[in-house]
């Protein structure tokens, strides 16, 4: 198959685009341009029109204006063969082809490629040989296609896709019916298409933190158009993903590529004390109890600040690899007296960190209930005399029932009286 | 590593097992009916070195052409009804899912129950099939003309069966307003014969159906490119509309053929496709076509048989063999398993 990787060239340009279904205009004005080897995203809430889009694309739905260029041709100018040389489509319809094994399905793709028959010539099969490899399913091809699970009639469909030797693929959500482990291995697959074979790939996903992970282009599709086109970096950032989706009960962090759903901060407020990562686990499960979540000191760059910040914490941030400055160090001070419990992280005791383990002690001296995720001795060495006030829990999920008894005693009296299990 | 051989291979020996199969049933009802034979005798008149006699007769004039239009009508109906279950997607549809039986029997009905021909019937032999073709091709140009417009082949399947609802409806009119002595006539029409055929008819179904069979394998390639959907067909190339046109013309004209002179006869178009993709484990059409022509021949000779031997000298009817017969072994093939598409 062509492998001219570093020479890029444009393999298709889409100008003033108008979509949608007979006198329905779904997008308008929609205009971008791809080259090979890429990996273009469409990004867009259910209704959008990103299915619209690619059926357009398709040559599956008649243009309500603007035109297609692929590999520099009008689309209107090209025959479906031809097109179906160039272009290869994966559609959401369910396959049911019947007695079919999977290298029989992988064949179909030959279609635009094979005589008045059909007939496979050596090189056909070659094709489709290479095609089962590139998805990694060569011990299925002969078994029957209806017997799969959605995951291997995926692979089988994406080889399908290549068996037609095309220059450019459209996905309309390829992962969507897809376990963890095949929605991982097919975004991979349509990955090295672009880098190895110089595929240019679109594809309409539906998880942010995966298109910014693959993408090299991203077009944002809403409200009748294009809402936004480039490299994932610049148009993905925590605004344009909350417009876009519209979002309300959750936030897009771009730092850390996540969505974070936005807590109910019910109880509390919980004053954690974070260094070194050590937070995440406990930052997490406090903010889906609904926690409101206080965090200090933070230093700038550590994990622990970003995830405070994407789920909406109120956080003191210090500077990286610093001890904080006095403000910091008076914004704490105000966290704790506002505090109703006091979480300590078990960060590792550094430099950097040891005024949040004087923090600790304040904490102590003001009476404020300490729960600690460090071991015992550790925590005795540390804080002293005082330490034997401390709660100390051998993970986030003890933490996390002996703070619901601290906020809800007679919750853990009623759990007692009847042997409930206090989680 | 090519497991398309192990189909191709498999093909190789069911197609001719179904072909010497097929040889057995015609020599068998050519040998089967009323008036006893003996097998040295009709292989002596097949080849036209027995003096003329009765025996003659039956033979030439009343065994040949049913024998033969069995096979032939059965083979042509097994691929119609494969034809449109590929192309709608759907396992239940038969050749006369999109009314062509329903418009052959409401002409026919016209024809049998009203005084509208009192006049024609001495003049013209062959009012009745010509009647139901007249009526088969109606309902189909009217099928042809909705394909030609609608985008999805759901709505031409709907469009279809509603066509066969209205010409149900205005022949059930035709029905209840008729005398009783015709409409027994009419009832019997309606359960299909391969009875009867003249030579004439023979030659006229066999020439046209023989020239619509090697067109459908020709749309081979475009219906194996349908196993996986109207759109996906669409991407890899196949020019849809002009497909569609294409094959609901031969599926149609294949049924109306038949039906014109056998009158509906049930079942086969529906059940035999399933067969044929048991016995050759494959929906690849381009082996799929013969072997559902082959098995559509035999089973319809043996039904053909069967009706006339049960209740001899008394035919019965033929739907009701095909459907006695076909039904439990669809069923009991499904049960099997692998039946799915």
């Amino acid at each position: 198959m062509r492998e001219h990787p570093g020479q890029r060239h444009e393999i298709l340009r889409v100008e003033d685009l108008a979509v949608g279904y007979g006198g329905r205009l779904v997008l308008r004005g929609v205009s971008f341009c791809l080259n090979s080897g890429r990996f273009l995203t469409l990004l867009g809430p259910n209704g959008a029109g990103k299915t619209t889009l690619l059926r357009s694309l398709a040559g599956l739905l008649p243009l309500l204006g603007g035109n297609i260029q692929i590999d520099g041709r009008d689309l209107s100018q090209i025959s479906q063969v031809e097109l179906a040389k160039a272009q290869a489509v994966v559609l959401t319809d369910r396959l049911s082809p019947g007695l079919l094994t999977a290298y029989e399905v992988v064949a179909l793709g030959r279609h635009p490629h094979t005589g008045f028959f059909g007939k496979l010539s050596p090189g056909d099969h070659q094709a489709v040989e290479r095609a089962l490899a590139m998805v990694g399913a060569e011990d299925l091809a002969s078994r029957y296609f209806e017997r799969f699970s959605d995951g291997e009639k995926q692979k089988i469909v994406l080889a399908r896709a290549l068996a037609q030797e095309p220059r450019l693929i459209l996905l309309d959500e390829p992962t969507v019916h897809l376990d963890l482990k095949h929605r991982l291995e097919v975004m991979s697959i349509l990955r090295s298409l672009c880098r190895q074979m110089d595929i240019a790939v679109v594809a309409s996903l539906h998880d942010v933190d995966i298109a910014s992970r693959v993408s090299d282009q991203v077009a944002l599709i809403a409200e009748g158009g294009l809402a936004g086109f480039g490299p994932p970096e610049r148009v993905l950032d925590d605004q344009a993903v909350a417009r876009l989706y519209q979002l309300e009960h959750a936030r897009y962090d771009s730092r850390l590529g996540v969505m974070e759903l936005n807590g109910g901060q019910r109880h509390g407020p919980v004053l954690v004390v974070p260094g070194g990562g050590a937070a995440s686990g406990v930052l997490r499960l406090l903010h889906k109890r609904d926690y409101a979540l206080m965090v200090g000191a933070a230093h700038q760059g550590d994990i622990d600040t970003h995830l405070a910040q994407a789920l909406g914490a109120e956080v003191a941030e210090a500077p990286a690899f610093a001890r904080p400055t006095p403000a910091v160090l008076d914004r704490c001070r105000d966290m704790l007296s506002r505090a109703a419990a006091v979480v300590d992280s078990g960060f590792p005791l550094g430099s950097a960190n040891q005024d949040n383990a004087a923090l600790l002690g304040q904490a102590l001296q003001q009476g404020k209930t300490v729960f600690s995720l460090r071991p015992p001795k550790e925590g005795r060495r540390l804080l002293g005399r005082e330490s034997q006030e401390v709660i100390y829990c051998r993970d986030e999920t003890e933490l996390a029932a002996r703070l619901s008894e601290h906020f809800h005693p007679s919750v853990r009296n009623l759990a007692a009286g009847v042997g409930l299990c206090r989680d | 590593m090519d497991p398309t051989q192990a189909k191709a291979r498999r093909g190789a020996v069911v197609l001719p097992l179904l072909g010497l199969a097929l040889v057995a049933v015609f020599w068998a009802s050519l040998n089967l009916g009323s008036v006893a034979s003996s097998a040295g005798e009709i292989w002596r008149i097949l080849w036209g070195q027995a003096a003329p006699g009765s025996l003659e007769f039956i033979v030439n004039n009343i065994r040949l052409p049913r024998s033969l239009a069995a096979l032939g009508g059965g083979a042509m109906l097994a691929v119609s009804g494969l034809l449109l279950q590929v192309y709608f997607r759907n396992p239940i549809v038969g050749p006369f899912v999109l009314g062509i039986s329903s418009g052959a029997t409401l002409m026919v009905s016209a024809v049998m129950l009203t005084t509208l021909t009192v006049g024609l019937v001495g003049v013209m032999p062959y009012l009745t099939p010509v009647a139901a073709f007249v009526g088969a091709l109606g309902a189909m140009s009217l099928v042809l003309a909705i394909a030609s417009r609608v985008k999805r082949g759901v709505t031409l399947l709907i469009a279809g069966i509603m066509i066969g609802y209205l010409s149900s409806a205005v022949t059930s009119l035709l029905i209840a307003f008729a005398e009783a002595e015709r409409l027994k006539g009419f009832n019997l029409w309606q359960l299909g014969s391969f009875s009867g055929y003249t030579w004439h008819e023979l030659a006229v179904m066999m020439s046209v159906g023989s020239a619509l069979l090697v067109l459908v394998y020709g749309l081979s390639k475009q219906l194996n490119a349908f196993l996986l959907g109207e759109n996906y067909a669409a991407t890899m190339g196949v020019h849809v509309r002009r497909f569609r046109m294409a094959l609901i013309f031969t599926a149609c004209g294949l049924s109306s053929l038949v039906t014109a002179t056998a009158g509906p006869v049930a079942f086969v178009g529906l059940a035999v496709p399933h067969m044929a993709r048991l016995a050759m484990g494959t929906s690849d059409n381009k082996l799929l076509i013969p072997a559902t022509a082959l098995i559509g021949a035999l089973v319809c000779g043996f039904c053909d048989i069967v009706a006339r031997m049960i209740f001899a000298p008394v035919e019965a009817p033929l739907s009701a063999i095909t459907s006695f017969f076909g039904a439990p072994v669809v069923i009991a093939l499904l049960l099997k398993g692998r039946g799915r598409q």
